[in-house]
């Protein structure tokens, strides 16, 4: 059931078993683990069904670090939250992601990539994604083309696939209308989260609308999965019973802000013909059946170690040049369009489509970038504005940061790229890095850290608030490394294993 | 018409490349004819002699030798040997040889980075010779 708390709503006080605050990836995903369960979930959102300005506006927020997007374009505040703008690239983390390396200072999650392995797949299917693998092998084999010849021990081809994207509200929507035990209250605004005397159970949220309507929500368990830079606003505006806000006691909330941050590194100009350029072109490969899939280059984990620099997601971007002039110019760029709807709909085979539209002869050069992982950093950081947004509550401030060390492994990591590029002979690079010339990636993360340990992490290995019973945290801002992969699919993974968790400690 | 008109597309590609980095490669087309003396079989695998003496021009600039022809000499002698064995060799040959040492150059990390481009030192030393003398 939908109800909107701006028109057809007189409740003063609602009551569930579990109250899911923030309709986006992670809110969505834990609402459909209990569709037509026998708990009664009451699922929040700020937003309507479609973008509105007014909502959309309490986004708004201040910027006094690094050079960055403004926080009401960065993210969608309304039903089915930033998926309504997302990409679609997705990957799991690497196994790396999760280790302890000591060169990265709080480094390491509670668990390792096994843990999520079962989540990963379960999410695949949320995320409409037509299978599980991600063996890089995959689409060499889906294609008869191999990757580049890099050094496995420098350089490996991570493949990456694409879900359609998965709008969550949209797809999902009817989903969520016909499930009994699931209400949807949009455009319902969370204004404090207001804790028993002891402040270690959550009793009840309040709300309001930008009409002025107030209400509560009382439930059993709470899920806070607002994003990553809202999920710790939350908690830093309930600061009635704790000062410092809820959560905050060891001053932790809305810290260790990171990004993939996007650096452009400078071309490579390929001296071979015949190598799988375009298998690292996303725009290039879509199946008949919308499956979509490319390469993107990481350094391996031996590199990482041996050089102690962080992970990036390196994307080449090949330029097929200028086509030449006049119509033989344009006429080819429509024969190669032709090739490829052909050889994607399978009525030509790749190694066809290879030989008769000279697709890696026309490589002329490839744009070289980075999606780069960052090193948590305390500085890095959410604050609270004395400005106020249009229900009263303080605005968010980013004081989005960069460390030695993300600039080190950029420059290293850029280096070894150009020297293997060299070395194997495939072409030269130019080396031309402008650091965070796009700036980043829309991923906000560890803001609400996980940590067993309450003096290192937010929430703890269940991504319930320490010192609290009954509250819990969704979403990225609870990685406490981001890797460097897209965060969604492991955003989804962790609202699913939540749910789990759920189910089994409830009565 | 039409295959005459990618051929010469192909053909302006691989100017690009040669003009971008100039990789001293089988499948480049060298410009033969401008370079004599004893240098003239090295010279003659370059494939755009002009930019060649633009990267070298920077390299020299940017690197200790300055225009000390004789440094440069030297260095290349080291890299492959006596000069006069090279006048015999055939083209191909002088490529394959520039290739091996171009390849043991970024096996064992002797590169050079100019004007951003990361070249091994052998190509950076042709270059230089192509700076002093074409």
């Amino acid at each position: 059931m939908f109800i909107d708390a701006l028109s057809d709503f007189s409740e003063e006080h609602l009551k569930g078993d579990i109250c899911l605050i923030g309709a986006g990836a992670a809110g969505i995903s834990i609402a459909l683990e209990f569709a037509n369960s026998d708990k009664k979930i009451i699922l929040l959102e700020s937003g309507g069904l479609e973008i509105e300005g007014d909502t959309q506006a309490l986004y708004e927020g201040e910027l006094i670090g690094r050079d960055y997007f403004p926080l009401d374009v960065t993210r969608l505040r309304f039903f089915g939250g930033s998926t309504n703008h997302w990409g679609g690239m997705v990957s799991p983390l690497l196994p790396m992601a999760f280790e302890k390396r000591a060169w990265v200072p709080l480094s390491g999650w509670p668990f390792g990539l096994q843990e999520l392995d079962p989540y990963y797949h379960r999410a695949s299917k949320v995320i409409e994604l037509h299978d599980t693998n991600f063996e890089a092998s995959w689409l060499e084999d889906q294609l008869a083309e191999e990757r580049l010849p890099l050094s496995p021990a420098a350089f490996h081809s991570h493949l990456m696939r694409y879900s359609p994207p998965t709008r969550f509200g949209p797809t999902y929507h009817d989903h969520l209308r016909d499930a009994e035990n699931i209400t949807v209250v949009l455009n319902a605004n969370v204004l404090e989260l207001q804790a028993n005397e002891a402040v270690d159970h959550l009793a009840q949220v309040k709300c309001g609308t930008l009409n002025g309507k107030a209400f509560t929500v009382a439930a059993e368990q709470f899920v806070l999965a607002t994003g990553g830079l809202e999920n710790p606003r939350m908690l830093l505006l309930s600061n009635r019973q704790q000062k410092n806000g809820l959560g905050n006691e060891h001053g932790l909330v809305g810290r260790y802000f990171m990004e993939h941050p996007q650096h452009s590194l400078g071309k490579i100009v390929p001296t071979v013909e015949g190598l799988g350029w375009s298998l690292y072109d996303g725009r290039r490969w879509r199946r008949k059946d919308g499956v979509r899939a490319a390469y993107q280059l990481m350094p391996s984990p031996e590199f990482q170690q041996s050089e102690r620099v962080l992970s990036g997601n390196i994307e080449v971007f090949p330029n097929y040049g200028d086509w030449g002039e006049g119509l033989a110019g344009k006429s080819y760029k429509y024969v190669d369009l032709l090739g490829q709807y052909l050889r994607n709909y399978g009525i030509i085979g790749n190694k066809s489509y290879r030989s008769v539209f000279a697709i890696d002869r026309m490589v002329e050069s490839c744009d070289v970038s980075i999606s780069s992982e960052q090193a948590p950093n305390r500085e890095s950081r959410i604050l609270l504005s004395d400005e106020k947004d249009a229900l009263g509550q303080n605005k968010a401030i980013l004081d989005w940061r960069f460390t030695e060390l993300d600039i080190q492994s950029l420059e290293k990591t850029t280096e070894a790229l150009a020297l293997q590029v060299g070395k194997t002979g495939i072409g030269r690079m130019q080396v031309d890095i402008q650091v965070g010339d796009w700036p980043a990636s829309h991923h906000h993360m560890g803001t609400t850290r996980m940590s067993e340990d309450p003096r290192q992490g937010v929430v703890d290995t269940n991504c319930r608030l320490h010192g609290m019973d009954n509250f819990f945290i969704a979403g990225s801002s609870v990685f406490p490394t981001s890797g460097a992969v897209n965060p969604t699919m492991t955003i989804v993974a962790l609202a699913i294993r939540l749910s789990d968790h759920l189910k089994g400690h409830m009565t | 018409m039409k295959r005459q008109t990618l051929t010469r597309q192909i053909l302006n590609r691989r100017r690009f490349l040669s003009r971008a980095t100039l990789i001293v490669s089988a499948n480049l087309l060298p410009l033969p004819g401008y370079a004599t003396g004893p240098y003239g079989p090295l010279l003659e695998t370059i494939s755009d002699p002009m930019e060649a003496r633009r990267i070298g021009v920077t390299f020299l600039e940017q690197s200790d030798l300055g225009h000390d022809a004789a440094a440069v000499h030297r260095i290349i002698s080291e890299k492959f040997g006596p000069l006069a064995l090279l006048q015999d060799r055939q083209p191909e040959d002088c490529k394959a040889l520039i290739a091996a040492q171009v390849q043991r150059d970024f096996d064992s990390g002797d590169c050079v980075k100019v004007d951003g481009w990361v070249l091994s030192k052998t190509e950076a030393m042709l270059f230089a010779l192509a700076a002093l003398h074409v």
